[in-house]
């Protein structure tokens, strides 16, 4: 078991896929770390239970100090789209009501951001 | 819209009015036991639980009533609620869409000393230049308050037809009378 | 893809000269403006423009937290305008 960054616990994965379990980390910045800390060799990266404490503590380091992850990112994303929202401009009036805010059309698809589609009331043949 | 010639009594900003404002509109009924989902309008949702009961007519000598108690929150802005002696989906199905009000004067006060003021007491007001302080000449009426984000504006209607927005600011409206019914505008220079 | 920093925010050029204009001048001007894709510089702070939104200039009174958005962005082209019941103006 491996705790980083508070609550993660990836194991028995590879490094650079491990660290993607936490939120703020994708596939890029899980390579960047293990680059920095000297962790595998950009192609082959050892599995976490393979990890010395040590190499552990160091990727623990790399994350508190540089980057934000987890309940601090989630709190801030929510902060940027309040933000929009108070201020009342087009992005913010977008998220109010739910639709998507980078200019996609709404006429069809855009479900990830409307939800699951409402059936139109009864028309009976 | 009123005329906003209403002759309302002593007060200040919150003379009574006698005017009657949407607070919540029915939008379909939600599972077994009748409760109603409530598009509700109000920045504070707690308004249409009144504890007089909020009303099913905008007239206001049409004292049909009804009592709503706030369940929760549902998605997309809107509440449970459910109705004092309602117990069915089909009641509330039954309903259509329906509209609640709420007596203007039962809206908790607006605190004094501050320029704050309830956007349907703006709306309906007559419009005057500013005179040095003094009303002016009439240009027109308030036809809505609005916000882009901007601040707030008021969407007037000129007498010639033409509607414009103004920004409702201390510089740009010096004077606010709900009571008298006016606003004294000062019209913006044009670059 | 974001513009790239090296060509800095665009700002139509007649914008930036009505901004200097009004900001010499009295206070009670009002800057209208066509150039809804124009970013709101921080000398903006404190002016009123005048946005068009395709039938109509929608006043916008800029405030700081608006610097680096669009004046597109505050004046929408189509609304819809439900109710308000308890909505307060401030002055």
């Amino acid at each position: 078991m491996a705790r980083i960054a508070g609550v993660n616990i990836p194991t028995n994965k590879r490094v650079h896929v491990a660290l993607t379990y936490i939120y703020g980390i994708g596939p890029t910045s899980a390579k960047k770390i293990c680059e920095k800390v000297g962790i595998g060799d950009g192609i082959n990266y050892p599995r976490v239970n393979e990890l010395t404490d040590d190499q552990l503590n160091v990727i623990r380091a790399e994350i508190d100090g540089k980057i934000t992850v987890e309940g601090e990112l989630r709190r801030e994303v929510s902060m940027n789209i309040k933000r929009l929202m108070d201020m009342g401009c087009y992005k913010g009036l977008r998220h109010r009501k739910g639709l998507p805010v980078h200019g996609q059309r709404t006429s069809t698809n855009a479900r990830t951001r409307k939800g699951p589609a409402k059936a139109i009331a009864g028309k009976k043949k | 819209m009123n005329d906003g010639q209403e002759k309302p009594a002593a007060s200040d900003k919150d003379a009574p009015t006698g005017k009657r404002i949407v607070v919540a509109e029915t939008a379909g009924a939600h599972g077994v036991r009748g409760a109603m989902k409530l598009r509700i309008f109000a920045e504070d949702p707690a308004l249409v639980a009144h504890k007089d009961g909020v009303f099913l007519s905008e007239d206001p000598t049409d004292m049909r009533r009804v009592f709503l108690t706030l369940k929760n929150a549902h998605k997309d802005g809107m509440w449970l609620v459910s109705m004092q002696g309602v117990t069915s989906p089909e009641a509330i199905k039954a309903m259509g869409r329906t509209r609640f009000y709420l007596d203007r004067d039962s809206l908790p006060a607006l605190q004094d000393g501050v320029d704050e003021f309830y956007y349907h007491d703006l709306e309906g007001l007559r419009v005057f230049m500013d005179d040095n302080g003094a009303k002016g000449e009439e240009i027109g009426q308030v036809l809505s308050v609005r916000n882009y984000g901007g601040g707030d504006l008021l969407y007037i209607r000129r007498r010639n037809g033409e509607e414009f927005y103004h920004v409702f600011s201390a510089a740009t409206v010096p004077v606010v009378d709900v009571k008298g019914g006016f606003v004294t505008i000062i019209e913006l220079e044009i670059l | 893809m974001a513009r790239s920093v090296w060509k800095g925010p665009y700002v139509h050029p007649s914008l930036l000269k009505k901004a200097d204009a009004a900001r010499s001048g009295g206070k009670n001007v009002i800057i209208r403006t066509y150039s809804r894709s124009s970013t709101i510089l921080p000398s903006f702070v404190g002016l009123t423009f005048a946005v068009y939104n395709g039938q109509k200039f929608i006043p916008v009174l800029v405030t700081d937290t608006m610097i680096g958005h669009k004046f597109g962005e505050f004046a929408p082209t189509r609304n819809y305008y439900g109710h308000g019941a308890d909505k307060k103006a401030k002055k």
